[in-house]
């Protein structure tokens, strides 16, 4: 018997005339892990929540079509035998303690003390949250509150846990413990798990099965290896590093895993230094202009403690620099240090060799373009039109045929008379960068810009980047994406605890990085200096010349 | 000192806090109100050192404004102090003023204590055994003042780096900046409270009668602290019975005598209020103590 059953199943949102899911026919059997792939804006989000009861209860909105758990039509919330995650766990921890977070659903199902008790030393356990009960919620990094969101939905013991794209706010240690857990979830406790994700490569390889979505409908379902093949044939797009690279090699049977992956490496004629010959990007150019130059920067927010600790830091004209790093280890303050939003506490920073000590953010905003981490805290105007103009008019200044050209290159035409809130993540993210380009900034500093994007709108934006380092942006990038940054930028900067741990051109840092390396990075260790599809690409050509 | 100051369940810590809210209300004395100040600013660095700044210009900004326009209109009292011109600031309205402002600022700074030794979680699981609806109301408000705080910060940061001139000295040049502003934040508040809507609803809120995990330990400090609170109160009450809190303003200030009688009610008083941070130094420094109570 299934434990869900959808039949034709469309929804609308209220006041949208093209419905976001369509003609949905979806099984998922008890005890299975299903996954459900596809890019940001197909709808995955907006299923799960259908499955939970949520939606149309809570979002309004038609649904026609029929919807079965255990066989019987599903009306309003299904807790506490659903359970579902959500995306990102600001939205979902209620309370502030971390125990009483997760007691807060057993409460509400009026379970009696003694169970509650067992099940949250149990749950904690579990999740590994030891150590963080009594600790305050809004002290604890993304992953770690995405850990007790989890543990809040297990105390409830659902038959089926529903996850949306779990591990996309956390960094990749955070996000690796979080997959272990997920992945403990799966196989030991034999519970029905579907799971909505981008980042494949970090679940496909426990799932039972894949659920491809496009547009609002199901493209395909299939087993992970299925899975591979047919979407290494299609243009569906999303394919993890490893089995892309085997498909292009032209392999039968496409590895799922680094581990599977060097078994099959061994069958391709492993020839040593075959990249010898190629073009490097050069971390450090000496002799070049700096277009920021930190010294001994030490920063702190209050007491507690040294954020940022004598970072000393040259950043070249028209370079591309990605800052990788643990949550809190003080990236983002090192961003809002260089365009002066904060103060350093002791060392200087210059900027096109003015110090920046006696310039405020005013002073700093036209050259220095600031990209943070949430795209919706930019978007002020009714259309996207007003939103590049509110950014153009405080500068005083007017739509030019630049701004057309830049529009037009962020693909933004069709758009710019809607409103932007109205738009997609990777659309609103286009916007906002088209406002923050529109005064043509000499420095970008960029927060976590891929967060939450499909690898289609992540190479977009790293198109659009490349150009504008082509143009002589420099371009300061803070991210978790270890693949986007192994792509695109040409120099790393890794942070641990407000210091700087490594430093250098891209490959010579991910060459000995653990976790801070790429998918294709681990799977040529010792082998190749290959990190990037590109470079893989290369060497295929290379060794079947 | 800092965690021991936070250990205190909820009700003893309550007891204590309304004892100094009886004492700074109810009495007039610029003495006592000067050692509540003092003492509870102290109180205030010792449990959470980041705050006492924050607090000192908060009280300040509400007890200021009353010291500097009493005095000018007050009118009373017979001692000239200053003269400018047709108005004259007399001594006793002074010191009224002075003893005015002090009350309030010490309301202000009893509360931020409050929030810094009172968990919301805590006070919420206590307010449930009356009415769990409006607990969980407060619980949730609780959880998204700070984070609207944060995000009210965030888009001020991000405005400024797009050229918004958000500190203008112009009035109506602020008010443009501020207003899309406003609505953004109150926009993104209402995103929030729909996530947390259907975070409630996932969590089964609603589906039945609740039961509660978490009860508060009575130990041996928080009848110390609850004593405390009840002395500072029946000292209170005695004080102002007997007369010895008495203190006439107007037409002339009390003399010396009435001043040395509110110094000794005063040295009482602070060793009162005092008596967490005493106790928590004392924990700190004798483990055995510490293990005890």
């Amino acid at each position: 018997m299934s434990l869900f059953r959808t039949e034709n199943l469309t929804y609308c949102y209220p006041d949208k005339k093209k419905p976001s899911l369509r003609n949905i026919d979806l099984e998922v059997e008890q005890g299975e892990t299903v996954l459900l792939a596809g890019t940001s804006g197909c709808g995955k989000s907006t299923l799960l929540k259908i499955l939970a009861g949520l939606y149309p209860g809570f979002s309004g909105g038609r649904l026609d079509g029929q919807i079965y758990f255990r066989d019987k039509e599903i009306e309003g919330s299904l807790a506490p035998k659903v359970g579902i995650l959500f995306q990102d766990p600001e939205k979902q921890v209620l309370l502030s303690e971390v125990d009483r977070e997760i007691a807060f659903g057993m409460e509400n199902l009026g379970i009696s003390r003694a169970v509650m008790k067992r099940r949250l030393a149990e749950v904690v356990d579990f999740t590994g949250l030891e150590g963080l009960t009594g600790k305050n919620v809004s002290h604890l990094s993304a992953g770690q509150r995405q850990k007790v969101a989890l543990a809040s939905v297990l105390a409830m013991d659902p038959e089926v846990i529903l996850l949306d794209e779990p591990f996309s706010q956390a960094d990749p240690i955070s996000a690796e413990e979080l997959v272990n857990v997920v992945r403990k979830m799966s196989e030991d406790t034999g519970k029905t798990l579907v799971l909505a994700e981008q980042k494949l490569e970090r679940c496909l390889h426990f799932v039972d099965r894949v659920v491809a979505m496009e547009d609002g409908s199901i493209r395909f379902q299939g087993s992970p290896e299925q899975y591979c093949r047919w979407a290494a044939n299609s243009s569906f797009g999303l394919l993890p590093p490893v089995p892309r690279f085997f498909a292009a090699a032209g392999f039968e049977k496409l590895p799922l895993t680094v581990k599977e992956g060097r078994n099959c490496l061994s069958e391709l004629k492993a020839g040593t230094n075959t990249l010898s010959g190629r073009e490097e990007t050069e971390a450090a150019r000496p002799g070049e202009r700096q277009e920021i130059s930190i010294r001994n920067l030490w920063f702190s927010y209050d007491s507690s403690g040294d954020v940022l600790k004598n970072i000393s830091l040259d950043i070249y004209k028209g370079s591309f620099v990605s800052i990788l790093g643990r949550n809190g280890t003080g990236k983002t303050t090192l961003l809002k240090n260089i365009n002066s939003l904060l103060k350093p506490v002791r060392g200087s920073i210059q900027v096109d060799g003015k110090p920046t000590k006696g310039l405020n953010i005013y002073q700093l905003s036209q050259k220095i373009g600031y990209l943070s981490q949430n795209p919706d805290n930019y978007l002020l105007n009714d259309t996207v039109r007003e939103e590049i103009n509110y950014t153009l008019n405080n500068f005083r200044m007017k739509w030019d045929k630049d701004t057309d050209v830049l529009v037009k290159k962020l693909e933004l035409e069709d758009f710019l008379d809607a409103n932007p809130r109205d738009l997609s993540m990777g659309q609103r993210q286009r916007t906002v960068l088209a406002s923050v380009l529109s005064v043509s900034p000499e420095i970008l500093l960029l927060d976590e810009p891929t967060r939450g994007m499909d690898y289609m709108n992540k190479n977009r934006l790293g198109q659009v980047l490349l150009d504008l380092k082509a143009k002589g942006t420099t371009i300061v990038l803070v991210t978790h994406d270890v693949e986007f940054a192994a792509e695109f930028s040409d120099r790393l900067i890794i942070m641990f605890n407000g210091e700087i741990a490594a430093d250098g051109e891209k490959r010579a840092v991910l060459k000995d990085g653990l976790y801070y390396t790429t998918q294709l990075g681990r799977l040529f260790h010792g082998v190749e200096d290959i990190y990037t599809f590109e470079d893989a690409q290369r060497w295929l050509s290379a060794i079947s010349r | 000192m800092q965690e021991y100051l936070k250990s205190f369940s909820t009700v003893p810590m309550l007891i204590y806090l309304a004892g100094l809210l009886i004492l700074t209300a109810l009495c007039d004395s610029p003495a006592v109100q000067a050692a509540v100040y003092f003492c509870v600013l102290f109180l205030i660095y010792v449990s959470d050192k980041g705050m006492l700044k924050k607090s000192a210009v908060l009280a300040g900004l509400m007890g200021i404004p009353v010291i500097i326009i009493n005095p000018l209109t007050n009118g009373m009292g017979s001692t000239i102090f200053l003269t400018a011109g047709a108005i004259s600031i007399t001594l006793e309205s002074l010191v009224f003023a002075l003893s005015l402002s002090m009350k309030l600022m010490n309301t202000v700074l009893i509360f931020m204590l409050f929030n810094i030794l009172v968990h919301p979680d805590r006070l919420t699981a206590l307010l449930s055994f009356a009415a769990s609806r409006f607990a969980l109301i407060i619980s949730i408000a609780v959880r998204l003042v700070p984070a609207v705080s944060v995000q009210l910060r965030e888009i001020g940061e991000i405005q400024r780096t797009r050229g918004a001139d958000m500190d203008s000295r112009k009035l109506m040049q602020r008010i443009r900046s501020w207003y899309p502003f406003v609505r953004l934040t109150l926009l993104s508040t209402l995103e929030k409270a729909q996530g947390m809507a259907e975070a409630m609803g996932s969590k089964a809120y609603g589906s039945g009668s609740r039961t509660v995990l978490f009860s508060e330990h009575l130990r041996p400090r928080d009848l110390m602290l609850s004593t405390d609170g009840m002395v500072i109160s029946v000292l209170v009450v005695i004080g102002l019975n007997q007369g010895w809190l008495a203190f006439e303003f107007f037409p002339q200030l009390s003399g010396w005598e009435t001043l040395s009688r509110h110094m000794l009610f005063m040295s009482a008083a602070a060793v009162c209020i005092l008596f967490p941070a005493i106790t928590a130094w004392g924990c700190k420094h004798c483990h055995y103590s510490g293990q005890k109570i």
